[in-house]
């Protein structure tokens, strides 16, 4: 944990992996671990500074990311090492992301922002990155170059109220 | 005792969204030639600062709104029917199944139901975990089951990530078509004399493919156990 980040409040992410539980059937135990190492290894080299992977959690990891614009672009730039990595390519990863002030206990993260973050994963197809409107609140849409489509207001398990949810993607350049 | 129907109509601007939230029951929403929202059963209705918001507390939530509204709905169970002629529509459910007649884009999200799009011009986005997905025409299509067979008849440029159902694809032109299956088999229909980049992989499965390689689009199929089958219409 850095200091910067005690008490502040900032992106958490979710990283879930599409059909693990099947791979491993199908491909044992070595090469289902292999691929969790190649996620981390690809979740590393795509953070922003300040960034961070908080734990492992099963086929997935919880990330924080202190500043949204960047840690949408790394999200982004997360799925496209996904789909061209050819170590990964079994992997059909989807991502969850909230902006929230969740609480710290020693390295963890805690609290109801981080289990929103866990939901809005769930929403999420593979190669999919999903976030609330909190995180859309802090984007500078005029220069991030995404796209935003709204979900509308999502029903959510445990979640007491409806988020609106939005599906990010990046602009594409007209061709020509 | 007879207990009278309240309804709540609220006059719109042509591209007002409506976004519907119930907790539980159905969600029915109709897009007929009408310059208003009219809400027959089951909600609360309020002008937000970006739409007409309906929040259904429980029971069946039916409206109706000018046709081609932008319809955002997002529910807990309960099936969900939208009729008529809609903008892009954009469903969430954690059980239930969703059924679009006509839609600009659809995106159409269930834990445990089924998803049947009967004609969408632009993007048709589905998934489900346990149902099966359904789409007869769509300008293209990007849908995921993990459990449940996929068809679509109909289709440009389409991506589908199948688990253990079938997948049946027809093609109507040059375009992308990126298929992964973890078992079941892949049926991909193409008009007659189309020669597109051919990329086909079984582990377990047969593979036949009626059309020679080209540069007419592209398709790509992967399936880990299950025949494929590429075939001329």
């Amino acid at each position: 944990m850095t200091g910067d980040e005690r008490g502040a409040s900032g992106a958490v992410a979710f990283t879930d992996i599409v059909g693990f539980t099947e791979f491993t059937a199908a491909r044992g135990d070595a090469e289902a671990v292999a691929l969790l190492d190649r996620q981390e290894q690809l979740v590393r080299a795509a953070l922003p500074p300040g960034a961070r992977i908080v734990k492992e959690l099963g086929d997935g990891l919880l990330l924080w990311l202190p500043e949204a614009t960047p840690a949408l672009r790394a999200c982004l730039d997360l799925l496209d090492r996904f789909a061209g990595d050819t170590e990964a390519s079994a992997l059909w990863v989807r991502i969850g992301m909230h902006w929230g002030c969740p609480t710290r206990r020693g390295d963890d993260l805690v609290g109801h922002d981080v289990n929103l973050a866990a939901r809005i994963v769930d929403v999420a197809g593979p190669g999919e990155l999903l976030l609330s409107a909190s995180v859309r609140a802090f984007l500078d849409e005029s220069t991030c170059g995404l796209h935003l489509d709204e979900l509308g207001p999502v029903v959510m398990r445990g979640i007491p109220d409806p988020v609106r949810l939005y599906r990010a993607a990046r602009v594409r350049e007209p061709a020509g | 005792m007879e207990t009278m129907a309240r309804h709540t109509s609220v006059a719109v601007e042509a591209s007002t969204p409506i976004r519907v939230t119930s907790r539980s029951g159905s969600v029915e929403i109709t897009g007929e030639p009408r310059d208003d929202v009219l809400v027959e059963s089951g909600g609360e209705v309020e002008r937000g600062a970006d739409g007409i918001d309906i929040t259904g507390k429980s029971g069946k939530v039916v409206a109706r709104c000018p046709v081609g509204t932008d319809v955002l709905v997002g529910c807990r169970s309960g099936p969900v029917k939208l009729h008529g002629s809609l903008g892009d529509s954009r469903v969430t459910t954690q059980s239930g199944s969703i059924t679009v007649e006509q839609a600009e884009s659809v995106d159409a999200r269930t834990a445990s139901g089924t998803i049947a799009v009967e004609d969408c011009a632009g993007e048709c986005r589905g998934q489900t975990k346990s149902g099966s997905i359904r789409v007869g025409r769509a300008g293209s299509a990007d849908l995921a089951a993990a459990s449940g067979s996929v068809e679509v008849g109909a289709v440009g440029a389409v991506r589908v990530r199948a688990g253990s159902g079938s997948v049946t694809v027809g093609v109507t032109e040059p375009a992308p078509v990126d298929i992964e299956a973890h078992s079941g088999s892949v049926t991909v229909t193409v008009p007659a004399g189309l020669r597109p980049e051919l990329d086909l992989h079984t582990m377990s499965g047969a593979v036949r493919c009626d059309c020679e390689s080209g540069t007419d689009g592209s398709i790509r199929v992967t399936a880990r156990s299950g025949k494929i089958s590429v075939l001329e219409r």
